[in-house]
């Protein structure tokens, strides 16, 4: 019954999220997302969560070089520029 | 998040390589540092091992360096080396490629939320939230805390999932980049991205519930 | 083509976030991808896209038309549509609840029937649906209709009333005539001008 209508559920929904965000869902299935969101608050924090935790992946710093690897590479650098005729 | 580079600073920064400038090599290894052991990763048996081929490429682009004329971008030239460096030390070590554990598993099947979260069958609201999801108070959204959080799931991830999820939402990497390296096709890579996304959300939101307010 | 379009507050739009500008500073999408137009309502879309605030846009052709939304690739916010508040989301949602009752009573046990028609307020609603217990979906859908209009809000409450629309026999068509029936009650209220072309 529910089918015949515009919608999703919201545990389609949560499986939709990605396509969502990548821009990938069909013309069709997003506007079913996006008129689903409007009338769904849940949702709505649940994407809303998805993208908090996308900022904070975002602003994970890496984990620096090693000094001891950063020191081998900078001594295979110094190599190559002797090697190579580097700096010329 | 590394900073995309444009083409008119790749032009500079392989220029300074050229010219053999320390400060231009050392920034270059420091913005890849991170994706290329997970990259390798992937290929070899341990960190120590990634750590070897991470190194063992970054003398293939210096001797290549002559040769590399642009036709990639420079990031991408150096990660096919990588690539290649870390294939080969993997067969050595006789580990299978990755291209069957990259293959989305029948765990990938799993739901990215528990169904006892969602209204039963026959309910007049089947399949809408039973245990909805409570918006996270903003203070602790934030903080470093949800980053920190966010860093501690990723670690929680099976490596595949992980090391989409790593190159594209704290590298940055496009799409593309990430199935070419990983030779995956762009479906797969978004059925890892997915889950791992999913797990870490639910993992966060675990975490920020469990202890609730602060 | 004068079309409307709902905004968060703060004219911020709700799925992309996207900050809108000043009334009157035109927007452009890609041209030549359409996922990235600017989505907008003719007045019989309006009630699948509510939000809290409510503007005029002018879009340029080309305007593509779908089913429940239009789009182009440019556009500018000409004006708010102020009567939009609080007080008239407060209003629409619980003529939507009431417009649930109506629908339903042919179809609800005859046990509460009499309570529900004489029920004065959305509370007495939800109370006399509620006592139709679980033997009634169509009950059940009117009691839900009267607490999210009480508790949650409008776009909740009319998808509510739209679905006990389509659930009494008439599936999607029914849906979309409820839609419909719920567009003409904002446009009455908001005095909004008929869309230009075939519809509404």
């Amino acid at each position: 019954m529910t089918r015949s209508v515009p919608d999703l559920t919201c545990r389609e929904l949560v499986e939709l999220v990605t396509d969502y965000l990548e821009a990938r869902l069909p013309v069709d299935e997003r506007t079913r997302f996006e008129l689903h969101l409007t009338y769904c608050d849940w949702c709505r924090t649940y994407l809303e969560q998805m993208r908090q935790v996308l900022v904070g992946a975002g602003e994970i710093t890496e984990e620096a070089i090693e000094p001891e690897m950063r020191d081998a590479l900078l001594a295979t650098f110094r190599d190559w520029k002797r090697g190579s005729g580097g700096g010329s | 998040m590394s900073e995309p580079v444009g083409i008119a600073a790749e032009d500079r920064e392989l220029a300074a390589l050229r010219a053999g400038d320390e400060e231009a090599f050392l920034a270059l290894v420091n913005r890849h540092h991170g994706a290329m052991l997970r990259v390798a990763g992937m290929f070899v048996r341990s960190r120590a091992v990634a750590e070897d081929v991470v190194q063992e490429a970054w003398v293939g682009v210096l001797r290549g360096l002559h040769l590399f004329e642009g036709r990639s971008s420079l990031k991408s030239w150096i990660f096919s080396i990588l690539v290649n460096c870390a294939k080969a030390r993997g067969l050595r070590e006789s580990r299978t490629v990755p291209m069957s554990s990259l293959d989305p598993t029948p765990e990938e099947d799993a739901p990215s939320v528990s169904p006892d979260r969602f209204r039963e069958e026959g309910d007049r609201w089947a399949g809408h939230w039973s245990a909805p999801p409570e918006p996270w108070p903003d203070a602790r959204v934030e903080s470093s805390e949800l980053v920190a959080l966010v860093g501690e799931a990723l670690e929680t991830l099976p490596p595949a999932q992980r090391t989409v999820m790593s190159l594209r939402d704290v590298d940055g990497w496009e799409s593309g980049e990430v199935c070419e390296h990983l030779n995956i096709s762009e479906g797969n890579q978004r059925v890892l991205l997915h889950r791992a996304r999913s797990k870490v959300r639910a993992f966060v939101e675990e975490r920020l519930g469990r202890e609730g307010p602060p | 083509m004068i079309a409307f379009k709902f905004l968060g507050a703060g004219a911020r739009a709700p799925f992309t976030r996207f900050q809108w500008p000043s009334p009157g500073d035109w927007v452009s999408a890609p041209a030549d991808d359409t996922e990235m137009w600017i989505y907008a309502c003719r007045r019989r879309d309006l009630p699948y896209w509510l939000d809290d605030e409510l503007w005029r846009i002018e879009l340029e052709e080309p305007v593509r038309e779908a089913r429940y939304q239009i789009a182009s690739p440019r556009g500018r916010l000409l004006s708010r549509v102020a009567a939009w508040d609080r007080g008239l989301m407060r209003d629409y949602a619980q003529a939507c609840a009431l417009r649930a009752r109506e629908l339903a009573l042919p179809h609800v046990p005859d046990t509460v029937r009499e309570a529900l028609a004489d029920a004065p307020d959305l509370e007495a609603i939800a109370a006399a649906a509620a006592r139709a217990g679980p033997t009634s979906r169509t009950a059940e859908y009117v009691a839900d209709a009267a607490n999210n209009a009480l508790h949650v809000g409008p776009a909740t409450t009319s998808y509510i009333a739209a679905m006990l629309a389509s659930s009494l026999g008439g599936g999607l068509a029914a849906f979309e005539a409820e839609r419909a029936w719920q567009a003409r009650w904002i446009a009455d209220r908001l005095a909004l001008e008929p869309d230009p072309r075939a519809g509404s």
